[in-house]
This record gives C-alpha cells, structure tokens and sequence, in this order.
C-alpha cells in the first residue's frame, strides 16, 4: 500500500465529487450562472464556457441502482449509460439548463434521446437539449460538418440564455481553457519523476473535479494544491507503475483501490483522464473550426475509425513518458467498441512484452474483492518478470 | 427427400426449383471442379450453403400455392445470388474488393468490381443451419472479444480470424455500419490487412443538409480511392442504369407492401423480408434484382386478384421490428402453422422508400441520392438512428398493415434497438398496441434456444391475445439438433 502524506489542498477537490450539485455548483448557481451538461470528450469545454454558462460533465456515481433505466433501457446496455439516466431520472441533473450530448456511442446516445423523450427538466422553460453529430473521420468534409454543428450548439446558448456565443467570446473562452490546462499539465508531470509527487488518486480526483464544476472557481485551490504537491517528498514505496488504459472511469475509489495493493497509477488513457485532454487548443483563427479539428485530431476513442495505429503509438508513447511497468486495460461491460479495441490492442501489448491485465467492469465499483485479486496478481507477475529480468544475466547461484 | 405437397402443381414447383438449386450449384462447380474442390478446403464456411435446399424445405413446411412459388423462387435467386459471390473466393480474390455490408454497392457495378461482402457468408450459413455458427463465434471469443458483442459483426469477425475470408485482395472497403459492432469488427479487419482501405463515415443526423454534404463527399473520397487502387474507372452511364432500375425496383417494392397490406394478404413472412434484404444491400439495381422482382410481381399481383392468401390460416396480422432470428430459419414457418400469424413487414424491410426515388438527371444528383439512401437504410436509420425516425416508423408500419399486435425480436447484442425497448412497451400501452418482445441472440442458439424463442411467443399469445394454437403439437417440440 502507498503511504503518503495527505495534502489538505486535495480537500476542496474530493468534495466535489459526491453529487452532481456540487458545492461549487451550486455557489455558481446561485450567482446566476447557468450548468450545461455534457457526456463525452468530443462536447468541447469551452463551448459551453462562454458568457455565464459552465460544463458539468455528467457523472453517476451516486445513482445506487439502475432499476428505472434498465426497465427503459434493457440490461444490457453500458451501466454508465443506465447510471446517467437513472439519475437524470430521478433529479440529479435538475439543476442543469441544458445538455448537449455527443453521438460517440450508442449507449449515451441512447441515454440521451431518453432525457429527451421522457421530458426531463422540461418544466424548464429554457431547458433544451442538442445533439452534436459526431464523425469518425477527420477530413476535411467531416471537419466542416462538426464546425458547423459547434456553431449551431452555441447558438442554442444564444437563444435560450442570450448569451453571446460570437468568435470573440469563444476565444476568450479557449485561451482561459487553455490557461487551465496549462495548470493541470504542470500538476500531471509531477507523475513522471521516478518518485513522483502527486498519487494516481489524486491526481485523478483533481482531473475529475475540474470538469464536474466551474473551472475559474477551481483556479487558485489548483495552484495551491501544484505548490503543496511540490514541496512534498515523493511517493517512494510503490511496487509498480501502472497506466490505466479504457473506457469511461470517473470515480477515483477504482484508482485508490489499484494503489491500495501497491500500483501506483502514473499515467490514465481513459474518458475523464489527462491522455488525452490536457493539449492546448489553437487560439488564432477560427476558434470553432479550431475546436473541431482540436477535438477530432485527439480523440483517442476507438470510435475514431482511422486512428487504430495512432492510439497504439499514443499508448507507447505515454508508456515511455511516465515510465510504466505495466497496463491495466479496463473495459465496460457491453461496449462494443473497446472489445473490439482490446480484440485487438492486447495481443500487441503482449506481444512486445509489456504486462498487461484485462477488466472488463461495471460503472459503479463493485467486486472490489476480484477486483483487488487480480490487481495484486497483475503486481506479483510484473515484479516476477522484473526479477527474471533481473536474474537472466546473472550465472551465479542463489544461495 | 421432397414430401408429398398434396398436388401435383406444388410437388412440380418443390422439384423443379430443388433441382434447379442444384444445378446452379453444379454449374459452378463443374466450370472447374479442381478450382471448386481447393476453395472447399480452403474456405470450408461455403459447405454450408450446400445445404440450401433443405432450408427451403424448412422455409416451406406446410406452404402451397403462390407462397410456395416466392419462397422457392427467393431461394433460387439467392442461391445464384450467393454464387456470384462464391465465384471470386474460388477464381481468385486478387481482382476483388473486401468490403463490408452497408456501404453504397451501386458504385461497384457502376465501376464493374468484384465484390466479397465480409458478413455474407456467416450470416448465410447460420440460416442454413444455426449449428454452423458455433466454430466461428468461438473462434473470435477465444482471441478475446466479449461474448456479448452482436453476433452479426462477431460470426465475420471469427470467420476472418478462423482464415476462412481471402485477404489477397486488392483493397478493403469499410464503414462504421451496421452498428458499433460493426465499427469495431472493420477496425479489427483493416488491423489484419495488408491492403489500402478507405473507410465511409455515414451521419448520425443525415437529415441535416451539412452532414448528408460531408456523406456525399465521402462517397465522392470512395469512388476516387476504388478508381486509384483497382484501376477501375467510374461509368456514370451505368451507374444511372443501375439507379433507374433500383427506382423501378422501389416502385414494385411500395406496390408489394400494398398487397401485403390489403385484407387478403398476397404475400408474408420471409418472402417479404428476404427479397428485400438481398435487393437493397448486396444487389441493389443490378439486373438479376429487377428481373427477380418482375418475376415475384407477376405471381404476387396473381394471388392479389384472385384474393389467394398467404396463409392458409390466417388469424393474426403482425409486424416486427429488429432483425429476424437468423438461427431459427423456421421461425416465420412456425408461426404460421402453429398460430396463424402472418408477418406483413418488418424493420429490415420497413423505410420511406416513397420518398427515396433517385434523380438520376445529373452526377451530383445520383450522389445525393444515393447517399440519403444509404443513409436511410434500416440499420443505419431505425437500429442505430435517431429517436425522431425510430418510433414513429414503427407506429406508422403498426397501422399501415394493420397489425394486430406487435413483434419485436429482441437480439441481445443490438445496443440501439434493444435500448428502445422500455420506450416502445410504453408507447405501445398507450397506443394500445399489444407488443411481444422475445428476447434471443440473432446467430448464437445457446443463448437462448428456438424453443425458448417460441416459449416467449406462446407465453404472450396465450397471456394476452388469449389465443389458441391451431396446432398444440408445435408449442413445444425438441429440434435443438436440426438444421
């Protein structure tokens, strides 16, 4: 288990994950602000930062069961998808002035076409809900048609909140976007050094705050906490490094889990990670074009059908930077798209000797105990192999 | 062994297109037996389809008359269908295109390619007989994608990956049709090809004037990638051949559903769906579909006229949504005997084809057309499409055939559709539509069995439409090891 020192910087950070409304919610709220929700990597930020508006990245955590949606839904739909409307469903996302969802998978997709079917918030006078059709393709058709549907997105800011959705207001927007970022990547490189500063927990609390709030509100607990992280020792006493690689995993309980048993998680290519997510935004320009070929250039998710290679080079690549020992390649149940990812993407990591462990979960942590079992399973084979590799020059005997 | 119809005429009809089955299958086996024999070897999921005569003796289990004729009719025209396809696997796949289903097959008649459609055969042999899907789908899963996954991508997944689909081809043409399955299945496919691939990215919300643009131009991107890697030319002469007879096609198709639709139905069950499924995704426009349906037309517009219906015992009208059991070849068959339903439409048939004629006038209007087209296509439109066409569509082909109740064959591994299925029980209780969801898997009959299917059937006729079976002897009967 990793021992360190508690930050209490870390605190405002972890409040703000129990509940959709959260406390910086709702001080927004309150100042008349209003909260878009949105579900997917390619609904960008900044779109939905203009003017008073904010992004809350919908998140279920709290949902319990998912008896509604799954009557509504079948069981055999992702449970995040079933979680978001179970919760929708019952008030959770009450406070919401609108939600402009993506079409990336069918599962929120479909979880989405419910809110709207079934009326939620539409007591609502200026609730609305608007889809962006999302390509798989980044040509420069495809790219033209995603700009398009940005624009018509923040034309529904305009005419339901009057907000000002000009060129102006979104570069405005991108650049605080951008600034955040830049905070965030200073706080995610503290992760690389060999006795890094900062947990996979925490940093993955910190990654899932920030878009579950307004992100100006979080500015200055942000630079606090990077400084705290700083002066701190580094975490020493890991058995190994790990990148989490998968679909949507927004509850850092699964990453303290991971580390309880000795991993220290480095590095997190997943929905709600830093990999991809913390790249700079192009400010000159057309910032909408500029939004569209930023999200569709670094969608890393396996429903961008041309980029199969680039991921793989992608996973190597931040392998390297953060130095990992091992992957955990994390799965939902019933995604189609990331089992045909790990059909495929396994065998490569296997084949070039990088260990890797397969979970195939729900959203909602359960079977912490297999869970547990396999994580230390998965450690006990990396240091084995590292003791292999340790021993395989050496001609000598043991005792 | 061919069993005794009860006439003469339909006894004639059993023999003559059993025989001429074979035939068409001997053609192509005695244009070069050695060639023939090898591909068996080497690609042994073609065995299978050796065995369509036995599926139109399931098909056909108690049918005479004019509903006898179509179905062995749409079996022949299958079987030759079929042997195209099977011409490039034996001849040589070198000249072909790998392609996926769903993607706009017009172009490559129009450009005169050989084609091998990657989900064909799987699919096929499953209907010809469900215990061949077993070998492909475990194949898959123990290369490790979830069991859970659609078998409809999964079984070409595992064909691929048994080294049962010939990748010696020129290109590979893919899509992120018909589901995410599929999506995920092409992505697998181009990861174990050695050939240029060009994939087709078909919108969400085609009824958006800027996302049909982006399609048309997609299309445009494909023609220009076959033109480069095939040396094939695009001949905008043919392709509006093709175009205009798939328009006539669509005329002959809307004036079926009438006759589906009227009191006396002329023709139902897989008669409605077969036709349509062969013409508008592998074949459509080519010449074999125009004259298949011209055929059909004549003998449908017959039992019309003369008020001959499809079923002998017609007691209930149904419609059904999602793709059929595909692993329970008698499905439609069972239901006409044992409870006299007659299934008038389905989802795969089922689409605005009055609104879907294509203006052949200039280039630019083909391409738009055809590409609102394959856009509007069923899995493409209802499975995995939007809300606003999903439910109204089904509301619309309950009262358009007058159905008594509604079907829903709910595969397990479509995502879209079968996370419509709270939505639909809803709709339907306030609509008044009594609905029967069976739940099965499209390919896999472990998950749940054909008696399971007809369990969950009988279960709701019983319960809800307080029927009685018109054969008692078919609720429950063991054909777990049949074809």
């Amino acid at each position: 288990m990793i021992i360190m020192m508690k930050l209490k910087e870390m605190e405002i950070f972890e409040a703000l994950l129990d509940k959709p409304e959260n406390e910086l919610v709702e001080k927004a709220l309150r100042e008349g602000r209003i909260a878009i929700g949105y579900n997917c990597y390619l609904v960008p930020e900044s779109l939905l930062s203009m003017g008073n508006a904010f992004p809350v990245r919908l998140r279920a955590q709290d949902a319990g069961g998912t008896e509604l949606a799954t009557h509504y839904m079948s069981p055999f739909i992702c449970s995040y998808a079933r979680s978001i409307l179970e919760s929708a469903l019952d008030g959770a996302y009450n406070f919401l002035g609108g939600l402009v969802f993506a079409t990336s998978c069918i599962h929120i997709t479909r979880g989405c076409h419910h809110i709207q079917e079934l009326k939620v918030n539409a007591d609502k006078q200026s609730f609305f809900t608007f889809a962006i059709d999302t390509p798989r393709k980044t040509s420069n058709n495809w790219l033209r048609m995603m700009t398009k549907h940005l624009r018509s997105a923040a034309h529904m800011l305009t005419v339901h909140y009057g907000i000002n959705t000009s060129d102006e207001a979104l570069a405005k927007a991108i650049r605080e976007h951008n600034a955040f970022n830049s905070l965030l990547r200073r706080l995610s490189e503290l992760r690389k050094a060999d006795e890094p500063k900062i947990s996979g927990t925490e940093f993955h609390t910190v990654m899932v705050a920030s878009k579950t709030a307004p992100r100006d509100m979080l500015v200055q607990s942000l630079k606090q906490l990077i400084a705290a992280a700083e002066r701190r020792a580094g975490i020493k006493d890991y058995r190994a490094r790990l990148m989490v690689v998968g679909s949507i995993f927004d509850n850092p309980k699964f990453t303290e889990l991971i580390e309880e048993q000795g991993g220290l998680v480095v590095a997190d290519r997943y929905c709600f990670g830093s990999l991809p997510g913390l790249e700079e935004i192009r400010e000159d320009g057309d910032p909408y074009e500029n939004l569209a070929r930023h999200y569709l250039g670094t969608c890393e998710c396996p429903r961008m059908m041309e980029k199969l290679r680039e991921r793989e080079r992608s996973v190597k690549k931040w392998e390297e930077e953060f130095k990992a020992d091992g992957i955990i390649f994390e799965t939902m149940k019933f995604c189609d798209l990331w089992g045909y990812e790990a059909l495929s993407g396994v065998p490569k990591l296997r084949n070039r000797n990088m260990p890797v462990v397969r979970i195939e979960r729900e959203y909602a942590l359960t079977g912490e105990g297999q869970l547990k079992t396999r994580v230390q399973a998965f450690i006990e084979l990396i240091e084995s192999k590292r003791l292999n590799k340790a021993l395989a020059g050496y001609r000598g005997t043991v005792c | 062994m061919l069993k005794y119809r009860g006439n003469i005429k339909d006894q004639w009809i059993d023999f003559k297109y059993w025989g001429m089955n074979w035939l068409s299958i001997l053609g192509l086996v005695a244009s070069n037996p050695c060639k023939v024999i090898t591909s068996l070897f080497k690609y042994p999921v073609i065995y299978h389809l050796l065995k369509v005569n036995h599926l139109a003796k399931t098909l056909n289990v108690d049918r005479n008359g004019t509903a006898l004729l179509l179905s062995e009719i749409n079996l022949h025209y299958f079987t030759k269908g079929v042997l195209r396809q099977l011409q490039t696997f034996v001849y040589g796949a070198q000249d072909s295109i790998l392609e996926n289903s769903m993607i706009p097959t017009e172009i490559y008649q129009a450009m005169d390619l050989k084609v091998i459609c990657a989900e064909l055969l799987g699919n096929l042999d499953t209907f010809c007989d469900h215990r061949s899907a077993a070998a492909y789908l475990d194949a898959i899963e123990n290369n490790g994608l979830p069991s859970d996954t659609c078998s409809y991508t999964r079984i070409s997944a595992g064909v691929f990956a048994s080294g049962e689909m010939p990748r010696n081809v020129k290109a590979f043409v893919t899509n992120n049709l018909p589901c995410e399955g599929g999506l995920g299945s092409n992505v697998y496919y181009a990861d174990n090809l050695d050939v240029p691939i060009y994939r087709l990215d078909s919108p969400y919300y085609f009824k958006k004037e800027d996302s049909l643009d982006a399609f048309v131009e997609d299309i445009r991107g494909m023609i220009s990638f076959l033109e480069e890697h095939t040396g094939h030319r695009m001949n905008w002469n043919k392709l509006r051949e093709v175009l205009e007879r798939e328009n006539r096609i669509d005329e002959l198709e809307l004036e079926r559903w009438d006759m589906a639709a009227s009191e006396i139905p002329a023709l139902a069950s897989e008669n409605i769906w077969m036709q349509h499924w062969w013409h508008y995704n592998l074949e459509p426009g080519h010449p074999e579909s125009l004259k298949w349906y011209n055929e059909q037309h004549e003998h449908i517009k017959k039992a019309y006229e003369s008020k001959e219906p499809a079923l002998k015992n017609l007691r209930y009208r149904t419609v059904m949504w999602n793709t059929p059991p595909l692993m329970f070849s008698g499905f439609w068959s069972w239901l006409e005997r044992c409870w006299g339903i007659a299934m008038l439409n389905d989802m795969m048939t089922y689409g605005h084809f009055e609104d879907m004629f294509i203006d052949t006038n200039t280039n630019e209007t083909m391409l738009k057309g055809l590409a609102g087209r394959w856009c509007s296509h069923t899995m493409s439109r209802h499975t995995r499409g939007a809300v606003e066409d999903f439910l109204p569509d089904i509301w619309q082909m309950v009262e358009r055939f007058q159905a008594d109740f509604f079907l829903v064959a709910g595969h397990i591994g479509c995502r879209s559709s079968v996370a419509m299925t709270g939505l639909m029980k809803e709709e339907c209780r306030k609509r008044d539509i009594p609905i029967c969801i069976f739940d099965y898997e499209l390919l896999d009959s472990r998950v749940c069995s054909r008696q399971g299917i007809r369990d969950q059937i009988n279960h709701f006729m019983f319960n809800v439409m307080k029927a009685k079976p018109l054969d008692e002897n078919l609720l429950v009967f063991d054909d777990a090891a049949a074809w």
